[in-house]
């Protein structure tokens, strides 16, 4: 048996593997991703006081730092027994809209739209934000990376910096927002909007204009068909900060809705013996193995989760785009993953029109956004829909408040299962009788990229990637080829 | 006339020697502006454009002693690092994007200022030893390149 690995190297190293097995005809036999993830935050947060809490889990990722932040929040008000003020979860909302216009905005142009406009299999050193740059033109290139700065720069206004956010309190928001920011708040979300809308006309233009990539969307190579988790708000539309965590299954009938501490009524894990992480499944549907397909006790989640969770949008703009998706996939769920890079683009212009509507309510800068803390209950738990999927922060503490266990459970877990699967399936798809070419790098990174999965982005150190190596062996474990995406 | 500089720390302060970007940064504040950012993203470009010298301070592991310092100059670089990464952009990536679509804005300087890492996997707010001491060896260097002493 032939085995390949796919090793993220440097800092990484030991704690994201990919490993391909294949059959003494050279044909995929298995595929393994092996992920260690979370790096020990859990054990971080006991003995600390539970208000410092949001602030330092903000650290654990430095793209998607809002999100842990703002679950860690949620969880913090439980255990406090407080809801926030009403102009105070405004403010959260907003602040919360305008990060997943920046993180969208960066997995999109970063990640997803350079397999299609470079092309699927070009060369690493062309296919990636440089490279889309140079094809779709640098003025363009200009305009859109100004328009996030407008996302950014709403972040710090909110968030108090451009980096980590610190204006977390138990029941409210640290600051109220001054008019004068409001009025510049306002602006900015006009720029959001218009990005919103020119990536998913660059979408349509650069990816469905082009026969071969629709049939590469449609087709059954990057499909995983799974169960989906996403959060919905009481009219079943999508939304992300606060709402109800719904479950469908294949065929996009709902298996069951949760909230709060029930998630340990609805998510088990599985041990796997050759991974450090668990794998989530549907508890109430039974462990049923690393499988798709009906009856699979599998979920996944993230953008295209939510899109066949949820009956639609809450914004005219976004609306209108998931109508089209739905079209062009002929109904719904969609079970395409390159499909997540579409969803994830509809998202983008969803939250940027939020980001308007509330920016445009004069209200949100009333004084309220401090709540009476009454005493620490001892539990909480907070769960949000962050940029890449479902996130679950549970914390119990003592009646003073401190930390004495957590529990945290990411997208990139969630989504451990179809992740195999799709690299798998990728996999068995492109190496056939042991022939395998520089393109199947490319080839394996399209079937986990619409995931975004996060390794273990709260540390790096430069060159501050993830680089990835396809080592072959021979079935006498001979290294006969190896592959990487650095030099 | 004197330049308009940058300092920009990057790294995690909960991961041990991931911070010391961030440390060195914090013995700066005051005497020249300085922004801590938890990785390298699109927010490098951010926090440079408009000034006329950036110095980026980050961990680095270029397979030295721990708590050596290794000075970069990121035009050398870019050809020989490229990136497809599945989640975050390299340095050299988002200064290059930074160069390609804001020629007037970006830095005429940039210098990356990196110390060999030892533990970056440790969730610690404290540098190792070796780390530690190399701290206020960048500050100096920093201080005496932007005249700032």
């Amino acid at each position: 048996m032939q085995r390949i690995e796919i090793n993220p190297m440097t800092r990484l190293e030991g704690h994201g593997k990919i490993t391909i097995f294949l059959d003494d005809k050279g044909n995929v036999d298995n595929a393994f991703l092996q992920v260690v993830e979370f790096m020990g935050y859990e054990k971080f947060l006991i003995g600390m006081p539970i208000e410092e809490v949001p602030r330092t889990v903000s650290t654990v990722c430095g793209v998607c730092r809002a999100v842990h932040f703002m679950a860690s929040m949620k969880a913090t008000d439980e255990v406090y027994g407080v809801k926030p003020t009403e102009t105070a979860r405004k403010l959260r909302e907003l602040f919360y809209y305008a990060h997943y216009v920046e993180d969208h905005m960066e997995i999109i142009y970063a990640l997803g739209l350079p397999d299609f406009v470079c092309g699927p299999t070009a060369s690493p050193a062309e296919r990636n934000l440089v490279g889309l740059i140079l094809k779709v033109g640098v003025d363009v290139g200009r305009d859109v990376l100004k328009k996030r700065f407008a996302a950014v720069r709403i972040f710090e206004i909110l968030g108090g910096r451009p980096s980590h956010p610190v204006a977390a309190i138990p029941g409210g928001w640290s600051k109220r927002l001054k008019e004068e920011e409001r009025q510049e708040i306002l602006r900015y979300a006009d720029e959001c909007v218009e990005l919103g809308k020119f990536t998913l006309k660059a979408f349509k233009d650069l990816v469905l204009s082009n026969p071969q990539y629709v049939e590469l969307i449609k087709g059954d190579v990057y499909k995983v068909v799974t169960n989906y988790l996403g959060t919905v708000d009481e009219a079943g539309k999508v939304t992300y900060y606060d709402g109800t965590q719904v479950f469908v299954d294949t065929k996009g009938n709902e298996i069951g809705r949760f909230s709060g501490k029930e998630y340990l009524e609805w998510i088990a894990e599985r041990t796997l013996p050759w991974s450090y992480q668990k794998a989530p499944y549907i508890k109430k549907l039974g462990w049923k193995g690393i499988e798709d397909g009906e009856g699979t006790s599998l979920y996944s989640v993230g953008p295209l989760a939510r899109f066949n969770v949820g009956n639609g949008f809450d914004t005219p703009g976004a609306q209108e785009a998931y109508e089209e998706m739905v079209e062009f996939f002929g109904g719904k769920p969609v079970h395409n993953i390159l499909g997540y890079h579409w969803a994830r683009a509809i998202e983008l212009l969803h939250c940027a029109e939020k980001v308007k509507e509330l920016a445009s309510d004069e209200s949100i800068t009333a004084p309220d956004v401090r709540q009476e803390l009454g005493e620490a209950v001892g539990e909480g738990v907070g769960i949000v829909e962050a940029a890449r999927g479902t996130l679950i922060h549970h914390y119990k503490t003592d009646s003073k408040g401190i930390v004495t266990d957590a529990n945290i459970i990411v997208a990139t877990t969630h989504n451990k299962g179809p992740m195999n699967i799709a690299i798998k399936r990728a996999a068995e798809n492109f190496i056939k009788e042991g022939k395998v070419d520089e393109g199947i790098l490319n080839l394996v990174e399209i079937a986990y990229r619409p995931y975004d999965l996060c390794f273990a982005c709260s540390t790096h150190t430069l060159p501050g990637k993830l680089p990835v190596q396809v080592n072959i062996y021979t079935k006498d474990g001979e290294l006969v080829k190896s592959l990487r995406n650095f030099k | 006339m004197q330049k308009k500089a940058i300092v920009i720390g990057i790294g995690n302060p909960n991961f041990k020697d991931d911070g010391v970007g961030y440390k060195i940064v914090e013995q700066l504040e005051g005497l020249v502006d300085t922004v801590c950012l938890l990785n390298t993203d699109l927010k490098v470009i951010d926090a440079m454009l408009g000034y006329d010298v950036a110095i980026i301070v980050d961990g680095v592991k270029v397979g030295v002693e721990p708590g050596t310092i290794v000075e970069i100059d990121p035009f050398k670089t870019f050809d020989k690092v490229y990136a497809s990464g599945t989640h975050s952009l390299t340095v050299f990536e988002v200064i290059r994007i930074g160069y390609q679509v804001f020629q007037e804005e970006m830095p005429k300087e940039i210098k990356i200022i990196g110390v060999e890492v030892e533990d970056v996997d440790t969730l610690d707010r404290d540098c190792s030893p070796k780390v530690k001491a190399a701290i206020p060896k960048v500050v100096e260097i920093i201080k005496e390149y932007l005249r700032l002493i």
